[in-house]
């Protein structure tokens, strides 16, 4: 990757400059400027636009700056116009491969006074990456994008400044930590050293849980459950006999019931015997009634039975002799009639014959005899005219009151009968009130059972419903002791994965600081004696970094010569050092360098470096930050030799506080 | 580079699944940069995505 373009517009000394690297500045470009000039601003522009901070203190003719707002202030006289003004760094790249991308980042800020400088609003980060088709096109997370291609942490390898070189290998006793750092951090294995400090967090955090979850409740809730669950079918047990007792209750009920409807039958059948035995009493009472006015209507109408006939048989006579003649004509039948009510002698007197004198004598003897009767007959009967009414009456009621005897005779049989059939029945049935009052005692008893079982079964549902419920809640809380677990097996087999992946990590990160320890300590090596050579001859035999990325330099004589390098030698260290972090680190990184060499006294030295820095950049793009006195020195005259173009220049204008690029 | 480191992690990782976290969790480390905070959780969701979902234990529980 190299940069092919730096446009600076109102950052720091810069109102609007333009750095190009292409034709002979592609690959080697160097910038000469004083103190002041801008050449530290330029370092900070490009790392503010890649990583949004300052990296680097500058410094002026008269000390350091002061960290002011980043803004250009603008001319000197003039000052910051009052307004609005936005500073803009845009760095153009291209990779190997041929693809390039633009990186902006701009800052808005708001000027209030000549000194009066406010920010306004965020940065802005813009990565646009050329496609064959459509032009630029903006990369969504820019942030994401530079830490993947040009990420922050290997920043102090590819942009050093002289103290930067000089620190690496001062013996302070921190030099180990420093390489080792740089070389953690330029292979990113410090990520896997992160990774695995984070895995620890992480499986402390798991451990903690799964120590939080096997000190739950479950199994106190499994021994409450149980206990539920215990009571649960007792109660139930005890609603199962409540509900047997009910049935049985009811059973008894419905059989006692309907026992009792045998009862009221028997009532019934009760009540029709003495219904029938009254009866029975009341037609022997109407029937001795009956019988007692038969004997007496017959005793008092008895005579007038018997006369009546008499009676009705003479009048029959006297009228059969009349009609024959055989009685005179003056006594008619009426007379008679006559005769028997007036009770008349004189019928005697008219003239008859002696055979009917005779005969009506005969006649009037019966008559008389009849008549006396009949006159006892009227003064016992009354009236003889009614006397056939009478009989008649006397026949009809007295057949009516044998009818009526016959009747309650009858009655009286069928009575008795009905009262002999139920009593049949009745003994039958074996129905006798002491059996009917010990059914009552027993349905009375078993509506007494039913009540109970019914008040149990009620208590028992009542209780079991209860404890549904507390068995719900425990079961739920057991599910969630019980998810628990599930989840501390998940936990578990977290923990055991969380420990594969830190042992993996482990491995990877002892293997990988090992193994890109020896490549920097040969590419040290390779690139070291390569300047070494050109400046020292066979002075030194070599460089290296060992276990415990102390900087050796072997030195003729079998000494270690790291201790005793010369400023120059210990830049010429630093920048092998720094060319091989820049080879094993992967990213096609450009070298820049702040005035590498101002502390390399012998020009033929910074000569001999740069030639050698030159010749072994590998592909590499280097930028040269100088001091006017530093590239006159070494520098130029190698750069000149080697085609590599003229330098650019930066000059500080007082008037317009502004630097100019030549 | 992180091809070299990618490699490495698949060399000493004893199973897919854990070159796969180490993996992602490499990536997420890239792409967090340098700043110092606390990935806890997502590290256990990286953990938790790749880890082995085979057995009783490991199926149908969500951790959080």
């Amino acid at each position: 990757m190299r940069i092919c373009e730096i446009s600076v517009n109102n950052y720091r000394a810069y109102k609007e400059a333009r750095f190009e690297f292409i034709g002979q500045r592609a690959n080697v470009a160097s910038i000469v400027g004083r103190p002041g000039a801008g050449k530290t601003a330029l370092l900070n522009a490009i790392t503010w636009c890649l990583y949004g901070t300052e990296s680097f203190r500058g410094s002026t003719p008269n000390g350091y700056r002061k960290p002011l707002p980043l803004i250009n202030k603008g001319s000197r006289e003039g000052g910051l116009e009052i307004g609005e003004s936005t500073a803009r760094i845009e760095i153009k790249i291209e990779f190997d491969d041929g693809r390039k991308a633009t990186i902006r980042r701009e800052q808005l800020f708001a000027v209030t006074g000549p000194n009066e400088v406010e920010p306004v609003g965020e940065q802005v980060l813009h990565v646009m990456l050329k496609s064959d088709t459509d032009g630029y096109m903006p990369v969504d997370e820019p942030s994401l994008w530079i830490a993947r291609h040009l990420p922050d942490r290997i920043r102090p390898y590819f942009i050093l400044n002289t103290e930067r070189l000089e620190q690496f290998f001062v013996g302070d006793g921190a030099e180990q930590d420093r390489v080792r750092g740089a070389i953690l951090e330029i292979a990113q294995i410090d990520l896997l050293g992160r990774i695995r400090t984070r895995l620890g967090k992480v499986k402390s955090g798991l451990l903690s849980r799964q120590g939080d979850r096997k000190e739950g409740r479950r199994g106190e809730l499994e021994e409450e459950y149980e206990g539920l669950i215990a009571r649960l079918e007792t109660k139930q047990e005890e609603l199962r006999q409540e509900r047997i007792a009910l049935e049985a209750a009811n059973a008894d009920i419905a059989d006692l019931t309907a026992r009792m409807g045998e009862r009221d039958e028997f009532r019934e059948l009760v009540g029709k015997q003495e219904a029938a035995e009254a009866g029975l009493e009341e037609v022997k009472r109407q029937l001795a009634v009956a019988e007692e006015d038969l004997s007496s209507f017959i005793a008092q109408e008895g005579a007038c039975i018997l006369v009546a006939p008499a009676v009705r048989e003479l009048s029959d006579e006297i009228e059969e002799a009349w009609n024959s003649g055989r009685i005179p004509a003056p006594i008619h039948p009426d007379f008679l009639v006559k005769l028997r009510d007036q009770d008349q002698r004189c019928i005697c007197g008219r003239g008859l014959g002696p055979s009917e004198y005779s005969a009506f004598d005969a006649l009037i003897a019966r008559h008389q005899e009849l008549s006396e009767h009949g006159r006892m007959l009227q003064e016992m009967l009354g009236p003889s005219a009614t006397l056939l009414e009478r009989a008649a009456d006397f026949r009809a009621r007295l057949s009516a009151l044998n009818s009526a005897v016959d009747e309650l005779k009858q009655r009286g049989r069928t009575f008795q009968e009905r009262k002999d059939a139920i009593r049949f029945e009745l003994e039958r049935r074996g129905l006798k009130d002491a059996d009917l009052r010990l059914l009552q005692a027993k349905q009375d008893a078993a509506y007494q059972a039913k009540e109970r079982a019914t008040t149990g079964k009620a208590m028992a549902e009542r209780d079991i419903s209860g404890l549904e419920s507390q068995i719900k809640e425990v079961e739920r809380l057991l599910k969630i002791e019980m998810k628990k677990d599930r989840n501390l097996g998940q936990l578990t087999a977290l923990v055991e994965f969380t420990d594969e992946c830190i042992s993996a990590a482990d491995r990877a990160y002892d293997e990988l600081i090992t193994q890109t320890r020896v490549e920097v300590s040969e590419a040290l090596n390779d690139y070291f004696l390569k300047m070494m050579r050109d400046t020292r001859g066979e002075t030194f035999l070599g460089a290296s970094i060992d276990e415990g990325f102390s900087p050796h330099v072997d030195a003729v004589g079998g000494w270690d010569a790291a201790g005793d390098l010369s400023g120059g030698e210990d830049v010429c260290l630093a920048l092998a050092f720094s060319q091989a972090l820049g080879r094993v680190s992967g990213f096609e990184l450009p070298l820049i360098l702040d005035s590498p060499f101002v502390k390399i006294l012998d020009h033929q030295i910074m000569s001999d470096v740069m030639r050698t820095m030159l010749a072994n950049l590998e592909g590499r793009q280097l930028i040269l930050l100088m001091k006017p006195e530093e590239y006159r020195l070494g520098v130029q005259e190698v750069l000149e030799t080697s085609g590599l173009g003229e330098a650019m220049r930066l000059e500080f204008d007082e008037n317009t506080q502004t630097t100019v690029v030549s | 580079m992180n091809r070299k480191i990618v490699g490495k992690i698949a060399e000493v990782a004893g199973s897919e699944e854990v070159k796969e976290a180490l993996n992602a969790l490499f990536m997420f480390e890239v792409d967090q940069g340098s700043g110092g905070f606390q990935y806890s959780a997502e590290y256990e969701a990286i953990l938790d995505k790749h880890m082995p979902k085979s057995g009783p234990d490991r199926e149908g529980v969500t951790l959080t």
